[in-house]
């Protein structure tokens, strides 16, 4: 299959949108490195493009889809003056504001027979239907998420929280929505989905999560009514999209009644 | 350096850079580079190899092709031209550094890789958000569309955006890199202290090429 990065730009400006992230990163071959220095100052297209390539490694950088090896080299080149910090920080705010914006809410549905806690029929699973997911599913505008991202309550769920066959972790209660934050393990897909359900139904699935990092904590995010959550154990599950074989991350939650007033 | 000395020096370096505008306008109507143009293209270079006086060697470099022409250099091509002073400059930085490294023994300091925080700054997010509320709606969430996938999408949605919008995909890349600019222009002055209280809109972006 062709690779899709080398079509694109080439009849422009004939160098590729990976060799003008190579160069952006240094690491581009010295002579085509010369030929596109040179290119530069002849050819009209070229900083658009160079520009253009320079955001989409940004982004890339700031949701996580970077090997190590090109993370530290964007850290190094591409984070070297006040001015570029403030480019990836921007790039991470809009990042926050894409994905919380593209992260779809679907309706409840059957979970795959394969997961060990859907054993019970699909017939009884079907005429559960859960308000809790229609509840989610509202359009929110860039700003809105942005604006209210910062102030919602984090639930992390880390891999070795999952260990054991009945780890349980307690939620404190939260009422609105909460960010639910889950670590994905290697290697990183390009999309996830997260689940979350009962013994019986799934109630709320985000799909297209982008997976992000902070340090060396991968994870994908997504915005989810605390109503998902409360009534009883849930599981939570993040599982790749692009894998029908994949590992299934899960966890077994439960959330605190609501304190009595 | 008298007050008339130093009047004399800014007259012909206003001279000069007359001579750089005029010279470089005429160029840019034949098909050659503007001043901001040809700018940016040095700024991109130095970027790769000395990040931190990129802007300060660009114009050092504008600086010495504005001398040329006014000492009467018959310079066919300026944009060729500031390239090859270009290349000079950071030859003579490299220079520079080696006998610095072998008078002191010892690498001069490399700039140091600066943390890329994790942590958003909530002054950055509110910025963010009055800068995209001052977009022209159409205008943001067309370029949180053009953003939004990974590499694997990227090109099909960039597509698929391009063919709503019935331009090429070239042209889509260019309207939306402006938006980005634009919206970094404005962030960054909501940044600046002192600046929030009067910027209140979204800064056009007018020193970009229009190519």
């Amino acid at each position: 299959m062709m690779d899709s990065r080398k079509t694109t730009l080439q009849t422009m400006t004939d160098f590729t949108d990976q060799e003008l992230r190579d160069w952006l990163l240094r690491r581009l071959e010295p002579t085509r490195a010369a030929e596109l220095e040179e290119r530069l100052f002849a050819d009209p297209d070229i900083p658009d493009a160079i520009d253009a390539a320079r955001y989409d490694l940004i982004d890339d950088y700031v949701r996580g889809r970077l090997p190590s090896n090109e993370r530290h080299l964007v850290a190094q080149h591409l984070a070297a003056t006040p001015d570029d910090v403030m480019r990836l920080q921007i790039a991470r705010v809009l990042a926050e504001s894409a994905a919380s914006t593209h992260a779809r809410f679907a309706r409840p549905r059957e979970h795959v027979a394969r997961r060990r806690f859907i054993a019970v029929s699909a017939a009884l699973a079907g005429c559960i239907v859960i308000a809790v997911a229609v509840i989610g599913h509202r359009d929110r505008s860039p700003m809105q998420t942005t604006e209210a991202l910062a102030s919602l309550p984090v639930i992390t769920l880390r891999e070795d929280q999952q260990r054991g066959e009945h780890a349980m972790l307690i939620l404190p209660y939260r009422a609105g929505d909460v960010r639910v934050q889950a670590e994905i393990d290697e290697p990183i897909s390009q999309r996830y989905e997260l689940k979350i359900g009962d013994a019986r139904t799934v109630v709320l699935t985000a799909r297209d999560l982008s997976p992000r990092a902070a340090g060396a904590y991968r994870f994908v995010e997504t915005v989810v009514p605390a109503k998902a959550l409360v009534g009883g154990e849930r599981q939570i599950d993040v599982l790749p999209q692009d894998s029908s074989d994949a590992r299934v991350i899960h966890w077994n939650v439960r959330m605190s009644d609501p304190p009595v007033h | 350096m008298t007050a008339k000395t130093a009047d004399a020096a800014h007259d012909l370096e206003a001279r000069r850079l007359q001579t750089l505008l005029e010279r470089l306008r005429a160029d840019s109507a034949s098909g050659g580079f503007g001043y901001e143009q040809l700018r940016r293209r040095l700024i991109l270079f130095f970027r790769q190899r000395e990040p931190i006086d990129a802007e300060t060697l660009a114009d050092e470099a504008l600086d010495r092709l504005a001398r040329r022409l006014d000492e009467g250099v018959q310079i066919n091509h300026p944009a060729p031209y500031a390239f090859g002073i270009a290349k000079l400059m950071l030859f003579e930085a490299n220079a520079r550094r080696l006998r610095q490294e072998a008078r002191f023994d010892e690498p001069e300091n490399q700039p140091a890789m600066i943390e890329d925080d994790d942590a958003i700054d909530p002054a950055l997010v509110r910025a963010l958000r009055i800068c995209l509320r001052s977009m022209d709606r159409r205008g943001s969430e067309l370029m949180l569309a053009y953003y939004r996938d990974d590499d694997a999408r990227r090109i099909k949605t960039r597509r698929n955006l391009a063919e709503k919008l019935g331009v090429t995909v070239n042209t889509l890349r260019n309207r939306v890199l402006r938006l980005r600019a634009a919206l970094e222009t404005c962030v960054r002055a909501r940044m600046t202290p002192g600046a929030t209280e009067k910027h209140d809109g979204f800064a056009q972006n007018d020193t970009s090429d229009d190519d």
